[in-house]
């Protein structure tokens, strides 16, 4: 087997930052010909860092201070711009993590996949082009690429973007692909469905990949080599079964013990409490435009008892946040009813005074929070706007003592009660999230996808604090997510949606032991498994 | 068909509703201000006029009505195409523009296609060689000249090329008595052309350099750089696509912007144009010949930024697909 890539010692720092500590800290690996070593590790830890220095694409603040990546052989450290434009699409080509991002989005597909072409492949004619063009595109499992090859960006869904990317990549058959975490940003059935797209072209294309995730489930359906990767150097590299089996570096045993399937399980609570939320018929749909309409939840009735624990799973588009904001009141539905408490709510009626309360006692946490917290508001500020907003009656006597209580609550310290959202990490900042929502004494707390921008440690971190907080307060918990093994980690019950639709209700184990919809059926098949 | 009706009909709707209330205002405001409006009629001769006289010139002038009633019957004689005589050229207020309006156009159509063309240019070139030694002159040098008044800057220009240098004329749009040749009038468009564009120039090219530099920081240009394209392609290729509408954009809403520049510019260098009226017919009270002005650059202003917006949904394929999924909030929560 051919070596195609190695890196030694490889060292990258970034100019005059305050740090001082490289990103990069003397990194080795080496990848051959048909193999996939899969590169794991939490967000800032370098993984996407390693894959730019590779093509030579870091930022202009960071560079190359030591060591060597030779491709085929050859340094490139030493290359310049030029030589290293040659290389680029034509002997390493990289996909990146967000397709929704990564294409031009006022160009075609078909142009953008076209102009990959004809840099690799100089002198071909039109039709050329255009039949390469449509070869690709089926390559990667679009069809009817004849139509397709005109229309824009937006019209993509976030896989049919993501496999587009990996069209442009594959345009010149690079011997090495870095695979910048694909299927991120996806829902599950369809990174099942690009991941087995991603092995299929392997074979046939004999390359090279590099597979980078923060996953080490998705790690270990691609890979048969793992690394490890921690604060910018390589803590543990080895096959999947030694990392899995025998991991002897810290980290790596505390990333296998954050795998939701490896956390300890919340005894299932009875649920035989009086309904608490009751939904009847629901409907809601949108106008897309001035023919067609989209319903986002169709017909949804669903029962939830006091103090339990329900999961709603789905891919994306499937209503789940559609269907939290109707039972927050945020939308008006079209028809059927929203009952709290036995009481309608959903109406127009209603005092002013008895829709201030349903608002403080039904809560709810958003997918990101570094969007949906005020970026000009310190911490203490935002925890303590929904108290003062109701007028609470606060325990611990001031505003910004109970909100300092709040935030120990939830296990950050009383330091970070002055600083501002964008000086926090995603973790933290959805604490601080649930801390708002928890200052509230909520009965409901609805939580729209918390884990989904988070890292596997961040992850297991949050579902153990909310098991503890629901333990405490007793609270009703709506978990909206994409991530089954979360939600079966979690919930007592869980809901299925699709196309709007509620397909399934039942039991969490019973659901995952016996799926009865064949929806269900396909969602479980397509999550990670171990082996 | 018949929705299409509507649409325009609509438009029209709002478009004469809002040039009414615009002469409405002009009209009022106009006579709200201080000043003599016989003194432009009558040049010095007001003056020595008696009580009785000026009195039978209001009247004549059909100025002592009440306001409302002068508002009447300026509307009723506009709507059929009069719009009086101005007070100090005592000719029709058209005639009197009319004469004038093609050296404006002629000024401020020049001016604009050159600045919008030099500034992409200016800015483009800014934008490939950033943060190079003549990225950083021109920044320089740009933001200088750039914070310098139209007025002061075209004082300047005069200073240099006309008093200094004797090499260009100072004013006027051609040499009296000689019936303006091309070339005669050329030489005296350079100076205020250079005055409208240098006066501008910057502004916009600073806007294109950063558009491009932002647009080069997107996630897109990484995957377009992996592809293997160089700067200049990058650049060329995908950025500047994505630039141009709202380059567009800006050209369209700008021209009142321009247009105003313009006024400036012909002022002071006496270029017999329409904002040496506008500045004339504000300052003299030439009510009959304001309105008409106000209304005119009224009307380039609303059309400047229909067709911005129109450019803007023309070619940006997300303006016109973007769902107009507009929700009914429920009127929820504090």
């Amino acid at each position: 087997m051919n070596e195609r890539l190695r890196l030694e010692h490889l060292t990258v720092t970034f100019d005059g930052g305050a740090r001082g500590e490289p990103v990069l800290n003397d990194v080795s690996l080496s990848l051959s010909d048909g193999e996939t070593l899969a590169l794991v590790g939490e967000s800032g830890c370098g993984k996407s860092m390693l894959c730019k220095s590779v093509m030579k694409l870091l930022p202009p603040a960071a560079r190359i201070t030591s060591g060597s990546i030779y491709v085929n052989g050859v340094d490139i450290t030493r290359l310049g711009e030029r030589e290293m434009r040659c290389l680029r699409g034509r002997v390493v080509s990289m996909v990146f993590q967000d397709p929704m991002t990564a294409l031009n989005p006022a160009m075609t597909v078909g142009a953008q996949i076209g102009e990959a072409v004809r840099l690799h492949e100089r002198g071909l004619s039109k039709r050329d082009v255009h039949a390469r063009v449509c070869e690709l595109m089926e390559l990667v499992g679009i069809a009817d690429a004849e139509r397709r090859k005109e229309l824009y960006p937006y019209h993509f869904s976030g896989g049919m973007r993501q496999r587009a990317v990996l069209a442009i990549a594959l345009a010149a058959r690079p011997q090495i692909l870095l695979a910048d975490e694909p299927t991120t940003a996806l829902d599950v059935t369809v990174q099942a469905d690009m991941l087995a797209l991603l092995r299929r072209l392997q074979k046939s294309y004999h390359m090279a990949i590099l597979f980078v995730t923060h996953d080490l489930r998705v790690a270990a359906q691609m890979a048969k080599k793992v690394a490890v990767m921690h604060a910018g150097a390589i803590a543990e590299c080895g096959s999947v079964r030694e990392i899995f089996e025998t991991p002897w570096h810290p980290y790596t045993k505390r990333l296998l013990a954050a795998m939701p399937e490896r956390l300890r399980k919340k005894e299932p609570a009875a649920v035989d409490g009086e309904v608490l939320l009751e939904l009847a018929h629901l409907t809601k749909q949108f106008l897309v435009d001035k023919k067609t309409c989209v319903r986002a939840v169709d017909d949804v009735s669903l029962a939830i008892r006091k103090g339990e624990l329900f999961g709603l799973v789905g891919e994306s588009g499937s209503g789940k946040s559609t269907l939290a904001r109707l039972i927050m009141n945020v939308y008006r539905p079209d028809a059927g009813d929203v009952l709290y408490e036995g009481r309608l709510v959903s109406g127009r009626g209603g005092t002013h005074a008895e829709k201030k309360r349903l608002q403080a006692v039904r809560q709810l946490i958003f997918q990101d929070s570094a969007s949906s917290l005020n970026q000009r508001m310190k911490v203490k500020d935002i925890i303590a706007e929904p108290m003062r907003l109701h007028r609470m009656a606060t325990k611990r006597g001031a505003l910004y003592e109970e909100a300092a209580f709040q935030l120990k609550y939830v296990g950050l310290s009383a330091d970070y009660m002055e600083r501002y959202p964008a000086k926090l990490s995603g973790g933290q900042r959805q604490r601080v999230a649930i801390a708002r929502a928890l200052s509230m004494e909520p009965q409901l707390l609805v939580a729209d996808e918390p884990f989904a921008a988070l890292d596997v440690m961040t992850q297991a971190a949050l579902a153990e604090l909310f098991m503890h907080l629901q333990k405490e307060h007793g609270f009703t918990f709506l978990l909206i997510a994409h991530d089954l093994a979360m939600v079966r980690l979690l919930c007592d019950r869980v809901g299925v949606m699709h196309q709007g639709r509620l397909v399934e209700v039942a039991k969490t184990k019973e659901l995952f032991a016996a799926p009865k919809h064949p929806y269900t059926k396909r969602l479980l098949d397509a999550m990670p498994k171990l082996w | 068909m018949k929705r299409r009706f509507i649409f325009y009909g609509k438009k029209l709707l709002s478009f004469t509703a809002s040039i009414f209330i615009l002469s409405v205002l002009v009209f009022c405001i106009a006579r709200l201000a201080p000043g003599d409006p016989l003194a432009s009629y009558y040049g010095t001769r007001v003056e020595k006029m008696s009580v009785e006289e000026r009195e039978k010139a209001m009247e004549r002038l059909g100025l002592n009505e009440p306001l409302a009633m002068q508002y009447g019957k300026w509307l009723g004689h506009a709507v059929q195409g009069d719009f009086g005589i101005s007070y100090k050229y005592k000719q029709d207020v058209m005639e009197v523009i009319g004469a004038r309006v093609g050296n404006t156009l002629l000024l401020g159509g020049l001016g604009f296609v050159c600045l919008f063309v030099l500034a992409l240019l200016l800015g483009f070139f800014c934008a490939y060689c950033a943060d190079c030694f003549a990225d950083r002159v021109i920044c320089m040098l740009g933001t200088a000249v750039s914070v310098i008044p139209e007025f002061w800057l075209s004082l300047l220009l005069i200073f240099i090329f006309s008093v200094s240098l004797r090499l260009l004329p100072s004013s006027g749009a051609y040499t009296l008595g000689e019936g303006g040749g091309f070339s005669d009038r050329l030489l005296h468009l350079i100076l205020p052309l250079c005055a409208v564009i240098l006066g501008h120039l910057w502004y916009y090219a600073y806007l294109v350099r950063n558009r491009l530099l932002e647009e080069m920081r997107a996630d897109y240009v990484l995957l377009v750089r992996a592809k293997g394209l160089d700067r200049r392609a990058v650049l060329l290729g995908h950025c500047l696509k994505n630039v141009l509408p709202t380059y567009l954009g800006i050209m369209a809403i700008s021209v009142p912007h321009v247009l105003g520049g313009t006024y400036i510019v012909e002022t002071v260098f006496s270029y017999p144009g329409i904002g040496t009226l506008v500045y004339e017919s504000a300052r003299y009270k030439d009510y009959n010949l304001l309105m008409v002005l106000a209304l005119l650059s009224g009307i380039v202003v609303i059309f400047s930024s229909r067709i911005g917006q129109a450019v803007g949904e023309r070619f940006d394929p997300r303006v016109t697909a973007a769902g107009t999924g507009r929700e009914s909030m429920q009127g929820w929560g504090g």
